[in-house]
């Protein structure tokens, strides 16, 4: 009898653990899986229409598999310092003043083009190659805008704008991060203290509205959510190109061009696949790709603008003073956080200006 | 009974637990396992097929189409401006005997070496010739004379085409471009989700956006070497394959979500049913054993009563049954040996009585002799003390004659214990002195006739030796539910051989020896009332002898 019962029970034990180990080999070979060893993997706030043919075309000429990531620039530098998985080995995007204050972040590099790259847009800090040139624009949706004016920052100040105006978390996106470091010195005529005035106002009309993702802006505009979009020209210029009736704003208050930039992150077990990603989107291939048909203006000396795209001569171009703005980017996001508290106590601001380092 | 270890039952209990709840479990659990086995091997199996055809097809027609540029580029006058009728017919005719065996039409491009069509620009999914080395000519400008197959266009799930090219030294590429949508019939035929990608994960085909992320790239989860996966917490079986390896990959993947909700709705159902079944087991398995070991027990009651002396009970068993059969002859066989008890009882009761009869008439003939040797002289000496004394003989003579009774008082016995003292005063004179000492709470006590005379003869007979006087003490009293009846004399007393002889003799079934007063009671006694009651001698030499006759405490009704 006892015996009986003890080779059932001996039995029943081993049916149960051979059952566990199947349930459990399952669950680990699940979980192993999303392996990301041999993938060059990118962080980059550009859009998917930018990313797909320059990664796709690389993934082709050099058979190195990339894998993107895709968010704002201020959360995707927070991830990239927080060493998430899957771990980044390139930032290729985020335009020069919200990378340059984590440039500790990454290794130097001086890319294999960077003699062609015209004077203003040479890598000086030895870490961050230069990408392309982007104006700061506003993108207005040509059904909605009616008729209001809509030339520059001033015509943002219209009642009829209230809430309908997109824009990012300046903290979160380089876009809004350029806009309103543009604002300061277009509506303060160069003296960035004599711009908050407007800051202030703009800040009102915008109705507590403040959007995560620079994404999200452009998208916004387009689908009809907004009228008028804070945002970079390529985008924007990317929706005129398709069709959509979107119009291009330069401000004529006056618009700073900035450089986005492309890094290598520090301590990267891909170094020489990540050397080629940059010698790659900074050669004269991609940067004519880019230029003839992504949007964007070139660093290089020897490729050509794009024809649909105004000449930088005909727009009301104007400086920053680098410098400075470096030194008070977290006091003018704290500043400008205030501001929309102040105009929604119940808004919530994207992500913490206290977290960007000066 | 109730206190009794039920081995039996227990057994029995357990042995229906371990041979109807166990092997239910065990075969369940077994035949689960295979049973979910067999499924999902051959949901497997048809995973493995279809993916199998996918790669298979993809295969043909991508050999269909290598195949067709080797042949193309033989032609001559490909690339002239203006070629012949002839040429064109000729081109044609290739062009469509390949769109027909492949089944799957592929758009035909000649290219010069600037990348113009005709003088046209390439459509734009190629790539430019150009300002930029770019796209599928770049490719083709790498390896000159080779075939290079590209994915094109891969992030938009509409328009991603296939192009198969290949630079020809004669002066230009041929492109052979299938769309994704003119291979879209490849998935109609299939029950399972399939996706084919290129080498980087761009989707060309594909029928399960579950696997796609938002860029139209196969899920990390996919491209791993895992036959199950599970997404979002579903199961899914999956399969991988290249295709032209290098270039393209087949997944196929099917959700085993309806075998996972069947198994658990069916498992349930089972270990409900199970369970119930357990239950019913454990508790009603008490009650069937104890009702199915009843007659057993009953049995084994009875025999156990036996065995006590109990002969009276009888198995009653009703169940038609082997215990029916050892109940029946118990019983006959409890019947016979209680007659034969009450016969053997009679038996002994009427030889107890006649052999009680015999010892009580036995008188000591020495006694006898003595006494009336003294009466002969007293009728010379004293005439009116023989005439008392022989008095006294016939009433005790009378007394133990009187065979009605075996039993009387001990008043009684002591009334005609005076006869026998008188004589042996009337023998002894000063020499003998006998006192008595009996609690009147035992005189009503039921005793043998004539237990007393023989101790005090006894006392008489190992007393006096050379001694002049005799001293005899005769006490009666009750401890507890016994008669205590002691007779000590400070006579000379008996030597350790003498009373080891005594009280040896008297556990003699037979008597032969002269010591017969004190046989004859022990042994009256015994036949009376059984053991432990009975005589006890005491002696030491030089120190008395005591005599000790216990009895059941018993009185006068």
């Amino acid at each position: 009898m006892k015996t009986v019962r003890k080779y059932y029970i001996c039995l029943l034990c081993l049916i149960a653990l051979a059952g566990c180990a199947a349930i459990g080999q399952g669950a680990g070979k699940t979980q192993g899986t999303g392996s990301t060893a041999e993938r060059l993997v990118v962080y980059c706030p550009h859009p998917f229409g930018l990313i797909n043919p320059i990664v796709s075309e690389f993934e082709n000429q050099t058979g190195i598999p990339v894998e993107v990531v895709t968010g704002g620039t201020g959360g995707l530098l927070d991830r990239v310092a927080a060493k998430e998985q899957p771990e980044c080995d390139v930032f290729w995007g985020g335009s020069l003043t919200s990378v340059k204050p984590r440039a500790e972040l990454f290794e130097d590099y001086i890319s294999a083009n960077e003699d062609m790259v015209r004077e203003e847009f040479r890598n000086a800090e030895g870490c961050l190659t230069r990408f392309t040139d982007l104006p700061s624009v506003l993108m207005v949706n040509e059904n909605l805008q009616g008729d209001i004016s809509i030339e520059g920052y001033q015509d943002l100040l219209d009642p009829r704008l209230k809430g309908k105006i997109a824009m990012c978390s300046p903290s979160s996106s380089s876009s809004a991060w350029e806009h309103l470091i543009n604002m300061l010195y277009a509506m303060g005529d160069g003296e960035p203290e004599e711009g908050w005035d407007y800051v202030g106002q703009f800040v009102a009309n915008l109705d507590g509205v403040l959007l995560q993702s620079s994404s999200a802006v452009y998208q916004g505009v387009a689908d009809g959510s907004f009228v008028v979009g804070l945002t970079f020209e390529e985008p924007a210029a990317h929706y005129v190109s398709v069709g959509t009736p979107i119009r291009i704003v330069y401000m004529k208050e006056g618009v700073i061009s900035r450089p986005d930039v492309v890094g290598i992150v520090r301590g990267t077990c891909h170094r020489e696949e990540a050397e080629q990603f940059v010698d790659f989107i900074t050669g004269k291939d991609a940067q004519t790709v880019i230029t003839a048909s992504l949007d964007r203006r070139t660093v290089r000396s020897d490729v050509k603008g794009a024809e649909y795209l105004p000449d930088k001569e005909d727009i009301h171009i104007i400086y920053d003073d680098e410098v400075l703005t470096g030194q008070k980017k977290a006091q003018w996001l704290e500043r400008f956080r205030e501001l929309y508290e102040q105009s929604a106590p119940s808004g919530q601001f994207g992500g913490e200006a206290g977290d960007e380092a000066p | 009974m109730k206190k009794q270890e039920r081995y039996f039952q227990d057994e029995l209990r357990r042995l229906l637990i371990s041979y109807a709840i166990v092997p239910a479990l065990v075969f369940a659990l077994v035949s689960g396992v295979i049973f979910v086995t067999v499924l999902l091997y051959g949901r497997y199996r048809s995973v493995q097929r279809e993916n199998q055809y996918v790669a298979e097809e993809l295969q043909r027609v991508l050999d269909g189409y290598v195949g067709g540029l080797e042949e193309l580029e033989q032609l001559p006058d490909l690339f002239a401006p203006d070629s012949g009728v002839r040429e064109k017919q000729r081109l044609y005719e290739t062009i469509y005997r390949l769109q027909n065996e492949t089944r799957y039409p592929a758009d035909f491009h000649v290219f010069d070496r600037d990348g113009k069509e005709h003088g046209e620009e390439p459509p734009e999914y190629l790539g430019r010739k150009g300002d930029a080395n770019w796209g599928i000519f770049a490719a083709m400008d790498r390896r000159p004379g080779q075939v290079v197959i590209q994915l094109r266009n891969g992030w938009d799930s509409q328009e991603g085409v296939l192009a198969i090219g290949k630079s020809v030294e004669k002066g230009g590429y041929l492109v052979f471009t299938i769309s994704s949508r003119q291979m879209q019939p490849i998935l109609n035929q299939l029950n399972t989700q399939v996706i084919v990608t290129d080498a980087f994960g761009w989707a060309y085909l594909g029928n399960a956006s579950l696997f796609l992320t938002e860029n139209n790239q196969v899920r990390a989860a996919l491209q791993g070497d895992d036959w199950f996966l599970t997404v979002d917490g579903k199961g899914y079986l999956a399969v991988r394959q290249a295709v032209e390896p290098g270039c393209l990959m087949a997944y196929s993947v099917t959700s085993i979500q309806n075998i996972v909700t069947s198994l658990v709705s069916s498992g349930l159902l089972m270990a409900t049913a199970l369970l119930g079944m357990s239950l019913w087991l454990l508790m009603a398995s008490g009650r069937v054993t104890e009702k199915k070991t009843a007659d057993f027990y009953q049995i084994l009651d009875v025999l156990e009563q036996v065995k006590q002396g109990n002969l009276d009970s009888a198995i009653s068993i009703r169940s038609e049954n082997e215990f029916q059969v050892i109940a029946d002859a118990c019983n006959e066989m409890m019947s016979g040996l209680k007659e034969q008890l009450e016969k053997n009882q009679k038996m002994a009761v009427l030889v107890a009585a006649a052999q009680n009869k015999q010892l009580e008439s036995q008188f000591n003939p020495h006694f006898l002799f003595n006494t009336l040797e003294n009466i002969r002289y007293m009728c010379k000496l004293e005439p009116a003390t023989a005439e008392r004394m022989v008095f006294n003989l016939s009433g005790l003579l009378r007394y133990s004659l009187n065979g009605s009774e075996a039993e009387v008082t001990l008043r009684e016995d002591m009334e005609h214990l005076e006869n026998y003292l008188s004589i042996l005063q009337y023998r002894f004179g000063e020499r003998f002195h006998c006192r008595m000492e009996v609690e009147p709470e035992v005189l009503e006590c039921r005793i043998p006739k004539l237990v007393m005379q023989p101790m005090i003869e006894n006392a008489v007979k190992y007393g006096f030796g050379k001694q002049e006087k005799l001293e005899v003490e005769v006490k009666a009293y009750r401890n507890g539910d016994r008669l205590m009846m002691i007779c000590r004399d400070d006579g000379v007393g008996m030597t350790q051989e003498l009373v080891y002889e005594l009280t040896h003799l008297l556990d003699q079934e037979e008597n032969s020896s002269r010591h017969c007063g004190l046989y004859n009671i022990h042994r009256r006694i015994l036949l009376l009332y059984g053991y432990p009651n009975g005589v006890e001698i005491r002696s030491t030499e030089g120190y008395g002898t005591t005599l000790i006759v216990r009895l059941p405490f018993r009185r006068e009704e």
